[in-house]
């Protein structure tokens, strides 16, 4: 890019007003020049797009068809789509899934109302609310699985801060190892997630909020409609489209979420945080059973997918 | 503001909702101020019963214990600047190229091309990470730099792509015109009169990629397995692995420092991230 030698150091000043005809002939020659420069100015990234990404998904698909155990196989055997009925009858691999669905359901309720709440608040005109809106915004910028280690701390038994805080409002006999009971280790990692993206949640919510024109408010109060009727007949209503963009993110991330029971449980206690995602990854690289795990990536390819059809859909139809 | 009777009464009115903003903006900033508040306690202090909120003694000792208890902390932090830095340098200027071509020139094929760069961005990348996995093995590239940011700049090139064509489309056409008139070719009109325009846009994209490389886990934790060759994302979670034996102290230190990096880019740039965000993960 840099490295092309300047052709000609011209300006205005120096070229005359080209003829109607002359114009016209630079015209189509600079077009020329122009897609070809096009084609020079993809061509990195489409290298590198179909290295790295292109080639791995169709190679990923063709594996997800083929037994492949990456240190006892020669070579892929061509199963078809084996992989795919078989991990339905996997015990593991349902357990993992269902894991993931209790994850979502855990996360993504509370990340909808929190964003909706902080934002209202923020948008109430409450002093400060920029400042604020930064705080609650800044754990988004630290690393899940650096949060995911200060909340072991945060949540071990005998020097955690979970625990203080319990005895100090009086409810020392709740304190309890967060992390090491099977009860509590999926929802303190779900806790970890929301932490990281209310911010995140309130955000969109709020420049959601401020699109509503007020005029829609004030008509309402002037037909007499309260707070709640506002709430259900005019903001959320005309949040739909906050809604869905934050209910597909959400649920997107759920499916997703690894690094934290990576660094937090390792998918335990027993199998209490055993999702999806960690599932395809030991799968891979640990038993490196790579045709199965990559029936399973596809899987969860399509479920996304699915999702978030449904979502803009559902929002379409309402 | 403060003079008028009028704002006094509505300053009261907004009470209410200030303090309820002020309770739930501390619970979320108590995790981070916890940390900041053990790494100045002393070790006999952070396992002390009854616990205590302040250090009593504030000292910078676990600070200084990194020298001794986390050696490979300078190096995982030295690993991520490097390989962060680098990977965002080379999708800078690949993605000004492609999202200024798919943004502002006419070639054939633009459209089909630029809508398969974005099907990528909903598939997950555990679905990249096994054959890029089996080819870097392959090319005896697992373990190296190089092996992390080639796969780093491909994940992170749809969404920089598609925030800067959003940039360079926003830009009005009389500007590029009037270059090309004055006789500048492409590369000119792009480096001189179009980058200008688009600071904002860059900036969002870089920032962008900047924090989501920084914190990468699922490549990184995968394709390096030498301890030498870790980023802090990874590596900190050795330094937990050692934590159960030694002093929490010395981690709730590093976590501090490792936290700070991207703490103090959002907040000089987060308007930048916040339009990197709705421009690009969302509309993807």
């Amino acid at each position: 890019m840099i490295g092309k030698p300047v052709r000609r150091a011209t300006s205005a000043l120096e070229k005359p007003a080209l003829l109607p005809e002359a114009r016209r002939r630079s015209t189509s020659a600079r077009r020329r020049q122009a897609s070809v420069a096009a084609y020079l100015f993809i061509l990195p990234a489409l290298v590198l797009y179909v290295g790295f990404l292109g080639y791995p998904l169709v190679r990923s698909f063709y594996l997800s068809l083929t037994k492949y155990n990456f240190i006892y196989s020669a070579v892929p055997a061509w199963i078809g789509f084996g992989n795919y009925v078989q991990m339905f009858h996997d015990s593991a691999f349902l357990v993992s899934l269902l894991h993931t669905g209790e994850f979502t359901l855990m996360f993504l309720p509370a990340l909808l109302v929190l964003g909706l709440g902080i934002a209202s608040l923020i948008q109430s005109r409450a002093i400060g609310g920029r400042f604020f809106q930064g705080v609650i915004f800044l754990p988004v910028v630290v690393p899940l699985s650096i949060a995911g280690v200060m909340f072991m701390w945060l949540y071990s038994n005998d020097f955690g801060l979970v625990n203080f805080i319990l005895s100090l409002v009086g409810l020392g006999h709740l304190a309890r190892a967060w992390l090491n009971s099977t009860d509590t280790a999926l929802p303190a990692i779900a806790l970890v997630n929301l932490w990281k993206y209310t911010g995140l949640s309130a955000v969109l919510f709020l420049a959601g909020l401020l699109a509503i024109p007020g005029e829609l408010y004030e008509a309402a109060r002037i037909d007499g409609a309260g707070g709640f009727q506002l709430l259900t007949h005019i903001t959320i209503p005309n949040l739909r489209e906050t809604f869905v963009l934050v209910t597909i993110w959400g649920l997107i991330e759920s499916w997703k979420v690894f690094a934290l029971p990576f660094v937090m449980t390792r998918g335990g206690p027993g199998d209490a945080t055993q999702v999806l995602y960690l599932f395809i990854y030991q799968t891979a690289f640990k038993y490196f059973e790579v045709g199965k795990a990559a029936a399973m990536a596809f899987f969860l390819a399509l479920i996304i997918l699915l999702f978030s059809l449904l979502t803009m859909r559902l929002a379409r139809t309402e | 503001m403060r003079s008028s009777g009028i704002n006094s009464g509505s300053v009261l009115r907004r009470l209410p909702q200030t303090l309820l903003l002020v309770v739930v903006a501390f619970v979320v900033f108590l995790p981070l101020l916890w940390m900041l508040l053990t790494s100045f306690k002393e070790t006999a202090e952070i396992y002390h019963q009854p616990m205590t909120i302040l250090p009593e003694h504030p000292t910078l000792a676990q600070y200084q214990g990194i020298t001794k208890q986390a050696l490979l902390f300078p190096t995982y932090m030295k690993n991520s600047f490097l390989v962060t830095t680098i990977s965002v340098l080379i999708v800078t200027i690949v993605a000004i190229l492609a999202g200024y071509a798919f943004g502002r020139l006419h070639f054939k094929g633009r459209d089909f091309l630029f809508v398969s760069f974005l099907f990528i961005l909903g598939v997950p990348n555990v679905v990249f990470l096994i054959p890029v996995y089996l080819m870097l093995s392959s090319f005896k590239l697992l373990n190296s730099y190089l092996g992390l940011i080639l796969p780093y700049v491909a994940l992170n090139l749809p969404i920089a792509i598609l925030i800067l064509r959003g940039t360079f489309r926003g830009i009005p056409p009389e500007l590029e015109e009037a270059s090309r008139i004055d006789g500048a070719d492409v590369v000119q009109t792009l480096i001189l009169v179009m980058l200008p325009l688009a600071r904002a846009g860059l900036a969002s994209a870089i920032v962008f990629t900047f924090l989501s490389i920084w914190e990468e886990f699922l490549f990184a934790v995968t394709l390096m397995t030498k301890a030498e060759l870790l980023p802090i994302s990874v590596g900190i979670n050795f330094l937990k692995d050692e934590a159960s034996s030694w002093a929490f102290g010395t981690l709730s230190a590093v976590i501090v420092l490792s936290v700070l990096p991207a703490l103090v880019l959002f907040v000089l740039a987060q308007r930048y991230y916040v339009a990197g965000f709705l421009e690009g993960a969302l509309k993807g």
